[in-house]
């Protein structure tokens, strides 16, 4: 009998100890304080057995389960947990004790505050026991709470022993309790503290004895195999706990969150968000800062609130993203809870964990749910922020900067970067400094850019220049990152005029792309060229500047909004007049016209106002002296300072007034405006009923509760049958203005469409079917975003709107609709045939492409003109082998055969 | 193995054929992955030596019409023959797609 539980505790050390390479009987013995001989002979009789493996050579070296080089990656759960974090290194040790303890474990508390993951190291524990083969596969592990009923002893005693039947009223069978279902388990206790005093003897006797009676049993005794684990985050001085602890010898104490090192709680991040990632399928996208932030933000609730307040943010970037108005799932610092965001103030605490953990210069982490391990874009080289602050100090240096200049700089540089993030604009406004607006990555960025222009100039650029180069980028990087288009009409001419200045622009373009990791067209390189040549006095004094005009209520708005402006951009340009609540519009009209009496040559005026009679300036204004006059009301701070950067450039009048109104689209708007400004790229569900619209009203919301419709994608029409017009004229009006994806009807409708009766609908049979349509056709419409990956030398999102524009006017020119099936293939074909010359790739062959195009001389034709527009746009050659393919797409086939 | 995707000229799927190489190390080292337009596929077909017969043959979405007749050539010398999903297609989702082809010879 007891050499039986000698030969199982050796079998459970070597398991414990084994760590891949095999153990000798020797060191086994002296860590189990056995004889070398007893131990040797177990080992041996295991090894018969086929449970332990012994290596050739000498010594022998002992090795659990199959061979020993096959063991070497097998790691148990709490090894791998102990690798993650190293201050958990003597819990794990408890726990395996624990578990290991012969015959059948220790009973063990946990101690620990809320959220550090007691009831996480409990399953885990349980997940060992199995490992070692202590406890069996399909071992039960129960937990319970015993502050669910702590209030109803009854209850929980109940709950915990079982009743017997007619033990009170309402028993009326006989019930197992916890204890019962987890016989050969564990059974985890959480807040044990919450016990009450008349489940504690029950429960001591239990786990003293291991027998117990259900409730209102007298005469049989019980018994069950079960290994307790009990948390709670009290005091184990506590006088409940002393009895507790008294017969449980282990106490496992686990650290709290800020007790852990950086790392562990970086690996926590990771794992969480990777949680996540899976949980929802995508990839998940973590802003550099907001990374920070979840490292170093206070956490009293420890690994809990941690993981809490991660899915928090994760919820809240997805809800961005399935509503549009992000591409991706992404967190940025945005979507952290304030708590959180606090975190990025502990700058001081935590610098230089930052700069263990994290690089500077990719903007994001990816988290893949498929992938094991983080993704970290550009890992390699001076990336991370005290590197860079290093290197701006000794870029400093070189300057011959003071000493204590340079501590103030560097010490604002820091501040500003990590503030920016944290409040809105008006505040940055406080300094007039260009750090206080303007990305400091953008900031090093163009110091970099000038630095290689001068040089490649041979002259200085005034600070003008640089300030608006630093804004310049700034706003391309938000619109990049909007996904706006780039597109500088101008282009040919800049490129042929200023032939110099581009091909440095084009260089700098490529530099701007390479250090912040964005793609730009070619249409860049031409709004750069205009900094290099803005200290040319002559070119914009040619063409006369526009005027940059701000009006607004208030005895100084007006004039500080120009002020912060002009010191911004290091100029004296934009001019605020103010306007007192006691001085009469008509006064205010004076002032404005003597203030335009001194402008001379200037081809226009740009007003920027708040509000009221304000408003009506413009039109007064430009009928006395025939100047173009725009006004933009409800302006702001960031308005002024757009109009004034670009009026200073040259831009002409509407230019700068578009670009001005873009703004007030920055944040909500643009968002609004992308989901609703392409009508026509929006599908619809028609739903036709006889009978008024009630039931198809009722039709629509069972379509709505019954398919999955991406929002504001799709929209569901209800329509009925009788009315003014006639149903294909209403059908014809709606496709006007979206495309019909499908009809619900009663009736057949004569179209193309495809459609369904109601009754499919109703009896959910047609319900996947349109479901495939919506899928397919969203597809579709988010094709963009989805060659945007794959394109290399063009613009995915841009090439789709082109390539459908020309699809559109095939169609039209050959009398086609084509199905989406197909279009989604010849969207794809077009864009990579564009990608492909654009990058000088091969041309394909098409066999006897002269006499099929004599055979289609009119779809030729008017394939041709079509794509001549990609040509333009895209300043590629398309051979008339690649049109022979485009024409394939569009060749009138089977119809019928498919139905979309 | 090889995965004969087919298309109208072969390069609209050329996208998608990188997708899959890539998701095929993973699942399937061994396949052999190409794009062939739609004038070409029925040498893959036809074909008597072995490594270059299609095991699978997925068609491009705007060559749907083309089924019934591949199916019925691939057929007649135990080659399956499908359609790419649409979805699956406009979101070159590689994965997938060789997902359905190493179902298919299955």
């Amino acid at each position: 009998m007891k050499s039986v539980k000698r030969i199982e505790a050796v079998y459970c050390k070597l398991k414990a100890m084994h760590q891949g390479k095999g153990i000798s009987a020797l060191a086994l013995a002296d860590a189990m304080g056995l004889s070398r001989a007893n131990v040797s002979s177990d080992l041996n009789q295991l090894c018969r057995e086929g449970k332990v493996t012994k290596s050739d050579g000498r010594p022998t070296l002992f090795a659990p389960g199959g061979s020993i080089a096959e063991a070497e990656s097998s790691e148990t759960t709490l090894d791998k947990l102990v690798k993650a974090g190293r201050s958990l290194a003597t819990a794990v040790e408890q726990a395996k004790a624990a578990i290991l303890y012969p015959p059948r474990g220790m009973h063990a508390l946990i101690l620990g505050e809320t959220g550090v993951g007691k009831s996480m190291f409990a399953g885990m524990m349980h997940k060992y026991a199995v490992e070692m083969g202590k406890l069996a596969k399909n071992a039960p592990f129960i937990t319970f709470n015993c502050a669910d009923y702590s209030n109803n002893p009854q209850l929980l005693i109940s709950q915990l022993f079982g009743v017997k039947k007619g033990a009170y009223t309402g028993a009326d069978v006989d019930r197992k309790g916890l204890i019962e279902k987890a016989d050969g388990g564990i059974l985890f206790l959480d807040e044990v503290h919450r016990l009450p005093a008349e489940g504690q003897e029950m429960f001591f006797t239990f786990m003293d004895k291991g027998r117990f009676r259900r409730l209102g049993e007298t005469e049989e005794e019980r018994s069950a195999n079960v290994l307790i684990i009990s948390a709670t985050t009290e005091n184990p001085e506590s006088s409940l706990l002393r009895t507790f602890t008294r017969r449980i010898p282990m106490i496992i104490r686990l650290p709290q969150l800020k007790e852990r090192s950086i790392e562990e709680r970086f690996g926590l991040i990771l794992l969480f968000l990777k949680e996540e990632a899976r949980r929802l399928d995508r990839e998940i996208l973590v802003s550099t800062n907001a990374m920070r932030a979840f490292l170093s933000y206070n956490c009293p609730n420890n690994i809990g609130q941690l993981k809490s307040d991660i899915q928090l943010a994760c919820a809240k970037a997805y809800a961005d993203y399935v509503s549009y108005r992000k591409e991706c799932i992404y967190i940025s610092t945005t979507d952290l809870a304030g708590h959180v965001k606090e975190g990025l103030l502990n700058t001081k605490d935590h610098r230089n964990d930052w700069g263990k953990l994290l690089s500077m210069k990719n903007n994001y982490y990816v988290i893949n749910p498929n992938q094991a391990e983080l993704e970290d874009g550009e890992m390699a080289g001076l990336d991370n922020v005290y590197e860079l602050i290093d290197a701006r100090v000794e870029e400093l240096k070189s300057r011959g900067v003071s000493q204590q200049e340079l501590e103030a700089i560097m010490e604002r540089d820091i501040e500003n970067y990590f503030n920016q993030f944290l409040y809105g604009i008006d505040k940055r406004f406080k300094k007039s400094n260009l750090a206080n607006i303007v990305d400091p990555l953008v900031i090093s960025l163009v110091e970099e850019l000038v630095k290689f222009s001068e040089a490649r100039l041979d002259r200085v650029l005034s600070q003008k220049v640089c300030l608006g180069m630093a804004l310049h980028i700034q706003t391309l990087v938000e619109r990049r990152r909007r996904n706006e288009s780039i597109i500088n009409p101008q282009l040919n001419h800049i490129r042929s005029k200023y032939r110099q200045e581009f091909n440095l622009a084009l260089e700098c373009s490529k530099l701007i792309e390479k250090r912040l990791d964005i793609s730009l067209p070619v249409d860049e390189a031409g709004f750069l060229t205009m900094f290099f040549i803005l200290d040319n006095e002559k070119h914009h004094t040619s063409n006369g500047n526009v005027g940059v005009i701000v009006l607004a209520h208030g005895s100084a708005t007006a004039s500080s909004m120009a002020e912060v402006a002009n010191k911004l951009l290091g100029v004296d340009y934009a001019v605020g007049i103010n306007m007192p609540l006691d001085i009469s519009p008509e006064e205010i009209l004076h002032q404005l016209r003597t203030c335009i009496g001194t402008f001379a040559d200037c081809p226009g005026f740009l007003l920027l106002v708040d509000m009221g009679s304000l408003t009506t300036f413009g039109s007064i204004i430009e009928k006395e002296t025939d100047i173009p006059v725009r006004v933009v009301s409800l302006a702001s701070t960031p308005h002024v300072l757009e109009a004034t950067r670009k009026a200073m450039l040259g831009y002409a009048l509407e230019e700068i007034y578009q670009d001005v109104l873009g703004i007030t689209t920055f944040n909500e708007a643009s968002f609004k405006a992308k989901r609703e400004a392409p009508v026509s790229s929006r599908l619809a569900i028609v739903t036709v009923c006889l009978t008024g619209e009630g039931s198809a009203i009722a039709l629509k919301s069972f379509l709505e509760n019954h398919l999955r419709l991406p929002e504001n994608l799709f929209e569901v029409i209800p329509v009925n049958l009788i009315g003014t017009e006639n149903i294909q004229q209403r059908l014809k009006k709606i496709s006007e203005k979206m495309d019909i994806a499908c009809i619900v009807t009663s009736f057949h409708i004569d179209t193309k469409v495809p459609q369904f009766h109601i009754q499919e609908v109703l009896n959910l049979k047609a319900v996947s079917e349109i479901q495939d349509i919506v899928n397919i056709q969203s597809t579709y419409l988010k094709m963009g975003s989805t060659i945007k990956y794959h394109l290399k030398n063009v613009d995915g999102e841009r090439v789709y709107t082109d390539v459908k524009h020309c699809i559109a006017l095939i169609e039209e020119a050959l009398h086609v609709k084509l199905s989406v099936d197909s279009l989604i293939g010849i969207v794809l074909h077009i864009s990579c045939m564009v990608d492909r010359l654009k990058g000088g790739g091969v041309v394909v062959k098409y066999c006897n492409a002269a006499q099929y195009i004599t055979d289609n001389r009119q779809a030729y034709q008017s394939i041709r003109t079509a794509l001549n527009y990609l040509e333009e746009k895209y300043q590629i050659n398309i051979t008339d082998n690649e049109i022979c393919y485009v024409m394939n797409f569009f060749e009138i086939k089977e119809p019928g055969e498919y139905g979309l | 193995m090889n995965i004969v995707l087919c298309c109208a000229a072969g390069m609209s799927t050329s996208l998608l054929v990188e997708r899959m190489k890539t998701a095929a190390k993973e699942l399937s080292p061994e396949a052999n992955i190409i794009a062939v337009a739609e004038s070409e596929i029925l040498q893959y077909i036809e074909t008597d030596d072995r490594n270059d017969r299609a095991d699978v043959i997925m068609l491009g979405p705007q060559i749907r019409y083309k089924l019934k007749s591949l199916k019925h050539e691939g057929e007649a010398k135990g080659i399956p023959v499908e359609v790419i999903p649409s979805v699956d297609y406009g979101m070159i989702n590689g994965k997938k797609v060789l997902e359905l082809a190493l179902s298919l010879i299955k």
